[in-house]
């Protein structure tokens, strides 16, 4: 460690501290690209759940959803079942063995995990904003 | 039955992630003025003498007064025995308001207890009280037990038990059961009971995780005793005559990295890659709070190792040495990650609270209150609040850490032999951020 190479020098001290400045904001500006923020005014697509033997999809992605607003939710499922959404207050979707639609409504921005209870799978993350 | 509700812990919607702009500001800012405390701030230590303090005689008078005392042993037992209730006789149902009575008021609300008003579960611990009853009955004394507790246990004991408590919430999938949820407790009050006859209170104020936890955060809190006496003191000064012992770095890095684990396991990343995987979701997300926890433990050990230090000191006594000073990074995040959660779940938990046995009772006539929610809808402020936070929790550990350095490291080292606990606590409060940001 070549750590008494700066225990003079405070002007040292300072240039580390914008390097290091330089690459935390190097560092995080990148991140928002993977985020996905740029949904915000997409038109109110269907919502498609597919719960069958051979999988669950999605399977624990996060989806924009617009707050306030009623998005069509289409549950395609080989059994019976419902979803579980923690939205305040709480929701269930019921859904049949078929295709089952549903329209949620979400009031409260948050993020709102809609999870299957036969496997214990968290389905989606809504991002209501 | 309403098994599907309770099996998926407490609450409904959570916090949407803070914008990335926030995190990349709070980042910079923990940085900028960690190098600008090291650069500028003072060259002796301030905080090691009790010269600055403010005796409070007449509020000590009523504070250890034994009316006082009593009393609040009686507080603390009567809630001990009216958490009693729902947990034994009361139903394996959502509306059970024992989850919330442990889970958020006595394992949040400890916080901003302590933080107020100083070590407040000493002071209530139903565990003194049974303690104190059972050894007046054996002929024991209270505070030292039958035994002499083993001083090198130190305060592992409750870092074991702090890691047994975050695990059951956080890692076992049906702890919002009553099954496991009697059988924690159970096992809990069973150990601090026998603990503390066998070494006495000495065993609780090192053993009991709720104990040791309060009393940690009783040390930023502005009430100190020096010599005995109740004084007015500022936090960092109070932080700094917190004793070193063994087991008070692993005490941190459980709460740290517990607290880091509960943010990264709602990232939808790892949601998936838990899901998609097919090794068995309890061993991963048991290695993963495990993981998160010995991370925090070896940033910390690390930081505060990689220093030159006086000829016969040995690297390994440091850590312990400058351990108080992620205190208050633990606060940060705690106020980060549990503002809202706490905000909405305590006033869920004392409308629940009326009705005990999910009976339609209105004990407290709080049942049919209603939760403000409106909180949920200023994403902005609670964005700021956290960042706030977590940025003041760093810049505080920042300056007591500096001012460890002061005392501990040999003059030369002094601005040197921080940049390695500084670049941790940088690494602590960034990973905060990003965790708030990404999940």
């Amino acid at each position: 460690m070549s750590v008494r190479l700066f225990s003079r020098s405070r002007t040292t001290v300072r240039g580390v501290a914008l390097v290091a400045a330089a690459f935390v904001l190097a560092g995080c500006s990148a991140e928002p690209e993977e985020g996905g923020e740029e949904v915000a005014d997409a038109p109110r697509e269907t919502v498609k759940i597919s719960i069958t033997d051979d999988g669950i999809s999605p399977l624990g992605e996060r989806i924009d959803f617009p707050r306030g607003q009623s998005v069509p939710i289409e549950i395609t499922a080989d059994r019976e079942g419902s979803l579980h959404v923690h939205s305040t207050p709480e929701q269930e979707l019921e859904f049949i063995d078929g295709v089952t639609a549903h329209d949620l409504v979400i009031d409260q921005p948050g993020i709102v995990e809609v999870e299957l209870h036969d496997p214990d799978v968290v389905v989606m993350q809504l991002e209501v904003r | 039955m309403d098994q599907s509700l309770s099996a998926h812990g407490l609450g409904g919607a959570k916090d949407l992630p803070i914008p990335a702009e926030f995190a990349i500001l709070g980042a910079v800012a923990a940085l900028l003025v960690s190098f600008t405390v090291l650069a500028m701030a003072w060259r002796s230590p301030r905080f090691e003498s009790d010269e600055h303090t403010h005796p409070l005689p007449a509020l000590q008078r009523v504070v250890d007064a034994p009316a006082t005392r009593v009393a609040l042993r009686v507080i603390g037992l009567l809630a001990f025995v009216y958490l009693l209730i729902p947990l034994v006789f009361g139903q394996d149902l959502d509306s059970n308001p024992v989850f919330g009575m442990l889970f958020v008021l006595v394992w949040v609300g400890i916080v901003p207890l302590s933080l107020l008003l100083g070590p407040v579960w000493r002071a209530i611990s139903p565990f003194r009280s049974i303690n104190w009853a059972l050894s007046t009955l054996l002929r024991i004394d209270p505070d030292r037990g039958l035994y002499d507790y083993p001083a090198r246990l130190g305060t592992w004991p409750a870092a074991v038990g702090l890691y047994a408590f975050v695990w059951f919430e956080l890692v076992l999938p049906n702890s919002n059961q009553l099954g496991p949820f009697r059988l924690w407790i159970t096992v809990y009050c069973a150990v601090m009971v026998i603990g503390a006859l066998l070494y006495g209170n000495r065993f609780l104020g090192r053993a009991d995780p709720f104990e040791v936890y309060s009393s940690l955060l009783a040390k930023l809190s502005l009430w100190g005793r020096s010599r005995g006496r109740l004084v007015l003191v500022s936090p960092l000064r109070n932080l700094a005559t917190l004793t070193p012992g063994p087991g008070l770095v692993a005490v941190v890095a459980v709460l740290l990295g517990s607290t880091a684990y509960d943010s990264f396991r709602e990232s939808p990343q790892f949601v998936q890659f838990v899901q998609g995987s097919t090794t068995s979701p309890t061993l991963l997300t048991n290695a993963a709070l495990l993981g998160f926890c010995l991370l925090a433990g070896l940033i910390l050990a690390a930081g505060t190792m990689a220093t030159g230090v006086r000829p016969g000191t040995r690297r390994s006594s440091l850590p312990p040495l400058f351990a108080h000073s992620m205190m208050p990074i633990v606060v940060g995040y705690m106020v980060a990650h549990y503002f809202t959660y706490f905000v909405f779940m305590s006033q869920d938990t004392v409308i629940k609270m009326s009705d005990p046995l999910s009976r339609g009772d209105n004990w407290f006539g709080t049942s049919d209150w209603a939760i403000n929610w409106s909180l949920g809808y200023q994403a902005t402020f609670v964005a700021v609040l956290k960042v706030a936070a977590v940025v003041t929790g760093h810049v505080l550990g920042a300056v007591s850490s500096h001012d460890r350095a002061l005392t501990v490291l040999p003059a030369r080292h002094h601005v040197s032999g921080q940049l390695s606990l500084l670049v941790a606590m940088v690494v602590f409060t960034a990973g905060g951020l990003f965790l708030l940001f990404a999940s």
